[in-house]
């Protein structure tokens, strides 16, 4: 182009041509895509399998999740129980050892039996510990058998009954088995928490007392309360599954008496949990309320001790953390992370005992993808799906430290917006709906409200 | 409509709705440009379908430098088409075709000529570009339309910078003549 003066006709020229158009014949554009599949039949087809990779690596994740989530929860029906237990053994070790007048074994003086006027509060009862899921016998003697869980390498197959005139278990042999007891499906019949948890306080009683005459009319009760309260509630049977687990301890010293030989409970009639922490071990499900009962002193009728419930204030949870997020095709993220989560709470006991804290700390592995559906320069917006596993790194109960190896289970949804910086640099806040399936042995939010609503906002690093 | 930058993703990925909006958006301008040229539709549009079979086959090297960079780089390729067209036809070997024994504008011209042009309608102007010689017009648009330097121009045509120079100057000489007479006509009736 020339910048004389003399050729401005020339740029006039210029200026109507860069307008111009012309019509194109019709059947051009077909003729063009017809020709277009020969000659770069790999570019049309270049998107579906990378379309097919992401929706395997989705299915991976996935896969991944579930048997993860299954595994885990598989695990947690055997192991939390065996575990705390041998926490609670630990601190029996560690204890002093508890008088000859205070041992149950030491007072195998018959006690008297409680009125089931007097048994009735106890379904209230923090103490979980040993709680059979077995039908136990109606009468004395009489075995009942139920199929041991079957999932649980410890039980491996096999049928068993409690034999209370011998404090034995007793395997009996398949074909036995299904002789006498095949119509029992221990997937039907197991019974509510609360029930099971009131019979295993009369029956850990009536081994302590170790007179089988004596607790008889104990018994007799239990056994019909627990016909009474057959239930089909999947909550109770997913709980009867857990105690299913410490069945096996059944005729060895139970959780309270170890908690009672450790110096956790006394055996003084009236008396109470001496600890708050042992109390929440002894009942590492329940939440608010509790009730312990001491076990039987010498000579003396076993007594409902008074219950012992706690007012909870929860803070807010804090979480921190960091999220990479890895482009699988256009607009779709893959994301994993790390996050370190705080919550605490202030407990009142209403037994006037002063309020103390509950501090739980725990570090999480969020994992899932995110669907940007709308950018405008650095801006977008979001949707995404994400799953969260967290393990407790420490978890304070008024001051004494607990170990809670369930891992907490998560999955959230969230929809959101994020400006970036740089190609891959941006921060983003995020509204999301959270839901949380594993509960925690401690009371906490998420316990009371697994389902909540949350916003988040952090750092983004997009590669 | 989709922006210049999500036709050129889509085109690179191979997305068919974004190859035809590719089309639909700028092949009026594309065949304007090759008339220019070829001066002839049905050599236009021939030159047009080769060149959005490069467009789309060669669009992978393409770099989004901002809006109008795609225009920018899909119009040389349609140049380049048309220039190979006319090369293949051996219109550009006569270009050299009888040197019109026309005279130079004068330099208090351009003004009336700049005037004149602003009456003349754009099809006029462009049926007057494509009655140049081949080799005049092709200089013409290379140098005048599309930008080209000389240098460029010789190594594109396969000519000396003079030629280019030369022959730039008698199409102007023609074009300003014709556009005279144009005028003259249009001032008699």
């Amino acid at each position: 182009m020339s910048n004389n003066n003399n050729n401005n006709w020339i740029e006039a020229i210029k200026n109507k041509a860069d307008q111009a158009t012309r019509d194109v014949p019709q059947g051009t554009w077909e003729a063009i895509s017809k020709a277009l599949p020969q000659q770069q039949p790999a570019k049309r087809g270049a998107i579906a399998p990378r379309l097919w990779k992401a929706a395997a690596a989705a299915a991976a994740v996935a896969i991944v999740a579930t048997t993860g989530f299954l595994f885990i929860n598989d695990n947690n029906n055997v192991q939390q129980p065996k575990q705390q237990l041998a926490q609670e053994n630990k601190r029996q070790a560690q204890a002093q050892p508890a008088s000859d007048a205070e041992t149950p074994a030491a007072t195998p003086q018959p006690a008297a039996p409680a009125s089931p006027a007097a048994i009735a509060p106890r379904s209230q009862s923090l103490l979980a510990a040993n709680t059979p899921a077995t039908p136990r016998a109606r009468h004395s003697g009489q075995p009942a058998a139920t199929k041991r869980n079957s999932r649980t390498p410890y039980y491996n197959d096999e049928y068993y009954y409690n034999d209370f005139d011998n404090q034995e278990e007793i395997i009996i042999p398949d074909d036995a088995y299904q002789e006498e007891y095949a119509e029992f499906n221990p997937d039907e019949y197991f019974y509510d928490v609360e029930t099971m948890r009131a019979l295993e306080e009369l029956y850990a009683q009536y081994d302590n007392a170790m007179n089988q005459e004596a607790m008889d009319p104990w018994k007799t009760y239990a056994d019909s309360t627990y016909q009474q309260h057959l239930v089909y509630d999947a909550n109770a049977r997913r709980a009867a599954r857990e105690k299913m687990a410490l069945t096996k301890h059944h005729k060895k010293p139970t959780m309270l008496l170890a908690a009672y030989g450790n110096g956790l409970i006394s055996s003084d009639r009236d008396a109470t949990v001496n600890s708050s922490a042992a109390q929440m071990l002894l009942a590492p499900s329940t939440n608010n309320s509790g009730m312990m009962m001491a076990p039987a002193a010498p000579g003396a009728t076993p007594r409902v001790a008074p219950p012992v419930n706690y007012k909870y204030h929860h803070h807010m949870p804090l979480t921190a953390g960091v999220t990479f997020n890895k482009r699988i095709v256009k607009n779709l993220y893959g994301s994993v992370g790390l996050n370190f989560t705080s919550m605490s709470s202030d407990v009142t006991p209403d037994n006037g005992a002063p309020e103390f804290k509950q501090n739980i700390k725990l570090i999480g592995m969020p994992f899932g993808v995110k669907w940007n559906f709308w950018h405008y320069r650095g801006f977008s917006t979001f949707i995404g799906g994400e799953g969260l596993v967290e393990k407790v790194v420490s978890a304070r109960f008024n001051g004494e430290s607990l170990s809670i190896k369930r891992l907490q289970w998560s999955v959230h949804a969230t929809a959101g917006a994020q400006y970036n910086f740089t190609r891959n640099v941006g921060i983003y806040i995020a509204p999301k709906l959270s839901h949380y399936i594993t509960t925690m042995p401690l009371n906490t939010i998420r316990n009371e409200h697994p389902l909540n609503f949350n916003l988040q906002f952090g750092l983004s690093l997009d590669f | 409509m989709m922006s210049e930058k999500d036709i050129s993703q889509g085109c690179k990925r191979g997305i068919a709705n974004a190859q035809q909006e590719l089309f639909d958006q700028y092949s009026q301008h594309l065949m304007a440009v090759i008339y220019r040229y070829v001066a002839n539709d049905d050599d236009a549009s021939d030159v047009l379908h080769d060149t959005f079979i490069t467009i789309f086959t060669t669009i992978k090297s393409f770099k989004w430098e901002g809006k109008g960079s795609l225009k920018a780089w899909i119009t040389r390729i349609a140049v380049n088409n048309a220039i190979n067209f006319l090369r293949k036809r051996k219109r550009l070997i006569n270009n050299s075709a009888p040197l019109e024994n026309v005279a130079d504008p004068p330099d208090d011209d351009d003004e009336q000529l700049t005037s004149s042009i602003g009456g003349i309608d754009l099809d006029t102007i462009l049926q007057m570009i494509a009655e140049l010689p081949d080799g005049y017009r092709t200089v013409f648009n290379l140098h005048c339309l599309d930008g080209y330097s000389h240098q460029e121009i010789a190594q594109q045509l396969g000519i000396s910078v003079k030629t280019s120079t030369s022959q730039l100057a008698r199409a102007k000489a023609i074009l300003a003549n014709r556009i005279r007479e144009h005028v003259n006509k249009l001032n008699n009736i």
